[in-house]
């Protein structure tokens, strides 16, 4: 397939999208987030249209649009709404300190790419890269549910994995199927909307959207 | 006969609808009791057309009934009923207290319904992807419902609900597209999620993708059906939501959850030899053992009957896990009981709960005396759930046991039986507290309204005949769900 010629392009774009997963975790400031969030999208859109390029399949330039109308544009949107809705533009404290996010996140990548490796051998699925990349992402987005305490924080560690899946979709197989496609967009869409108006219910009755608030039901 | 599922599924899309148009609550009562009855008799009957004439496709596979859809739809229809009528009762009497604002029901009806579609969309989905689809549809339509009470207690429920069932549900996902990975190669681009066609091919499948899969759909789905240690957002969930909700979270949702993962299992089962069984076995067994302690010290109500759904899904999944067709019928036979009793379980707790104005184990006393029939119900209900004869969970759970014992293991089945004995112990005890004893001088007696009585007594008699006699029809069912799960399609 002629997408040897592309290899760089693509290969050079999905370590920026790792990037701007290393960059959210070093940062506090919610709208410098959703901004990171939003350059995560155009990333992972550019990603899609190059691969649709190379590859000749029409699906990834709608997936390419699709990212960009849903992840890059209704999503942040709902998500700076929540913010300036809330009024709260930083997070104060967070469980583990910068320097230590960091070597952690270093460390998941490293994980991820070990472990990968030994599940599919070299040479197979369309981006040889694409796999432990992705496992790496959903691992940081998950590490970024847990470890930070704002609601708008957790939403976009939410965002960061699915992501991933996004890209272990397109560097695997050519993309899924696109009636699955559409519904998972509508999924994320849906969800983040919920999880918009959860945020500003809670901002209501606890005055806050710290997280630490919750956590009364036990045993 | 294709225009069946269509119109199951547009029926809970159009009640939704209606119920979102009106304010009035006389109007939503009418439209959700007939809606409720409508709905039910759609899904039984789409169900047993495929009972009687075999799986149905629609829609070039994106639709696929067979015997083990057509179950989890029979359930999702007779609890959907029960659980709509008693919302009526239940409501009712929140809207004279001011637990609930007027102007805000019609949104629990909305969602409610959706709730419903989203669950018959996954039982009806032949695509592993759409299933995924729908089972993180079913989270979100039920995360506002969980939560509609929007107090301290119920939004913390409803937020680590949908965050940790999200995060869940994203490691499915990722076993899905794992799986499409291994599959596209094999059975082509454009039936490469199919379910059926994956069946077939799995033999040719990748075995490490296939079994990678697995795992990540186990761990992903399994957090909704509450397998633990992926459980904790469960006993939240189901004692902060209103009582009707808790008994569809309970009773169907957590099956529904299941079913995703069993279709994962038929398809690595049909491989991987033991690999999947296993696994189901033991994330079942320690599922039961989880939920042991926190029954017997529990001083809620609803966590209580929360917990013992966790059990209650660890039996299905370790009995489905043993493997022969005597668990398997067993397993089948206990998630129709469950659903059943548990939803029952929910109705009179949620009376009682709304009568004593608390959820608190020490607070609630006599209610028998109190609330004949509502308390007189929780009692019976309580050792019902725990497996006492001559209740229909002592008769699955006998099974499951008897085809443990009869496969020789011994270990499996042995400690089921221990974790069974002690858990019944734990709810009989507590529910006896609530139950029996003098009242507390402030609550006064009460009968039940028309809508809770009809309701309990409509979920009572299944639940205790299927202790005494299976009739045929539902033998001959669980037979056709059973060859599903040993033949494979």
């Amino acid at each position: 397939m002629a997408l040897g010629n592309y290899l760089g392009v693509v290969n050079f774009l999905i370590t920026l999208i790792l990037g701007t997963c290393f960059a959210v975790l070093g940062s506090r400031r919610l709208n410098t987030v959703i901004k990171l969030a939003v350059a995560q999208a155009l990333l992972l859109a550019g990603l899609s249209t190059v691969l649709g390029w190379a590859t000749g399949i029409g699906e990834m330039y709608i997936a390419a649009l699709l990212t960009l109308a849903v992840k890059a544009g209704v999503i942040p949107f709902i998500l700076t709404r929540v913010v300036r809705g809330v009024g709260v533009s930083r997070e104060v404290n967070a469980y583990v300190s910068l320097k230590m996010s960091f070597l952690i996140a270093g460390a998941l990548v490293i994980v991820s790419y070990l472990a990968t490796g030994q599940i599919v051998g070299k040479g197979s699925g369309l981006v040889h890269e694409a796999l432990p990349a992705s496992v790496a992402m959903i691992l940081m987005g998950l590490f970024v549910i847990m470890t930070r305490k704002l609601a708008v924080m957790q939403i976009t560690g939410f965002l960061l994995m699915e992501n991933g899946i996004s890209l272990a979709g397109l560097g695997t197989t050519n993309g899924i199927p696109l009636v699955v496609e559409l519904g998972i967009f509508l999924d994320i869409l849906i969800g983040v909307l919920i999880m918009g108006v959860l945020a500003f219910r809670i901002n209501r009755t606890f005055d806050s959207l710290d997280t630490e608030n919750l956590r009364n039901l036990r045993g | 006969m294709n225009a069946m599922p269509l119109v199951l599924l547009t029926l809970p899309l159009l009640i939704a609808l209606l119920s979102i148009l009106t304010k009035n609550q006389k109007t939503l009562t009418i439209i959700n009791a007939l809606g409720g009855v409508l709905l039910a008799g759609a899904g039984l009957s789409l169900a047993s057309a495929v009972f009687r004439t075999g799986p149905l496709v629609w829609l070039g596979g994106f639709i696929y009934i067979d015997a083990l859809s057509a179950f989890v739809i029979s359930i999702i229809a007779l609890v959907g009923l029960t659980s709509a009528l008693y919302s009526i009762s239940y409501t009712g009497r929140e809207l004279k207290e001011g637990g609930i604002a007027p102007r805000r029901l019609h949104w629990y009806y909305f969602w409610f319904y959706i709730f419903v579609f989203t669950m018959l969309a996954v039982v009806m989905a032949g695509n592993l992807g759409i299933m995924w689809v729908a089972i993180e549809g079913t989270t979100l339509a039920s995360a506002l419902l969980v939560g509609f009470y929007e107090q301290k207690g119920s939004l913390e429920a409803a937020w680590k609900y949908i965050i940790i069932c999200t995060v869940g549900i994203i490691f499915a996902l990722f076993g899905t597209i794992l799986l499409h990975y291994a599959a596209v190669s094999v059975t082509g681009e454009g039936r490469s999620l199919d379910w059926p066609s994956l069946v077939a091919q799995a033999g040719n499948l990748n075995p490490k993708l296939l079994k990678l899969a697995f795992v990540f759909a186990l761990v992903g789905y399994g957090t909704k059906v509450g397998l633990a240690p992926m459980h904790t957002w469960l006993p939240d969930a189901h004692s902060q939501a209103p009582s009707p909700v808790s008994a569809m979270l309970s009773g169907v949702l957590l099956n529904c959850a299941l079913y995703g993962i069993l279709r994962f299992h038929l398809i690595v089962s049909k491989s991987q030899g033991l690999f999947s069984f296993n696994l189901l076995l033991i994330f079942g067994l320690i599922s039961i053992a989880v939920a042991l302690p926190f029954i017997i010290v529990q001083h809620d109500l609803k966590r209580l009957l929360a917990y013992s759904s966790i059990e209650h899904m660890g039996i299905i999944a370790a009995a489905i896990g043993l493997g022969s067709r005597l668990a398997l019928y067993g397993a089948f036979l206990h998630m129709l009981n469950h659903a059943l009793t548990k939803s029952f379980l929910f109705f009179a707790a949620g009376n009682v709960t709304q009568h004593y104005h608390t959820k608190k184990i020490g607070k609630i006393k006599g209610a028998m005396s109190v609330m004949p029939v509502s308390g007189t119900a929780l009692f019976l209900g309580a050792f019902a759930i725990g497996g006492a004869p001559p209740f229909g969970i002592f008769t699955s759970e006998f099974t499951i046991l008897s085809a443990g014992f009869a496969e020789g293991r011994y270990g499996a089945a042995g400690l089921m039986l221990a974790l069974i004995t002690l858990i019944f112990a734990g709810i009989v005890y507590t529910a006896a507290k609530v139950a029996l004893g003098a009242p507390p001088g402030r609550v006064k007696k009460t009968q039940p309204d028309k809508w809770s009585l009809a309701v309990l007594s409509l979920s009572l008699v299944p639940m205790t005949l299927m202790g005494v006699y299976i009739p045929p029809f539902v033998d001959g069912i669980l037979r056709q769900v059973v060859a599903v799960m040993a033949g494979g399609n």
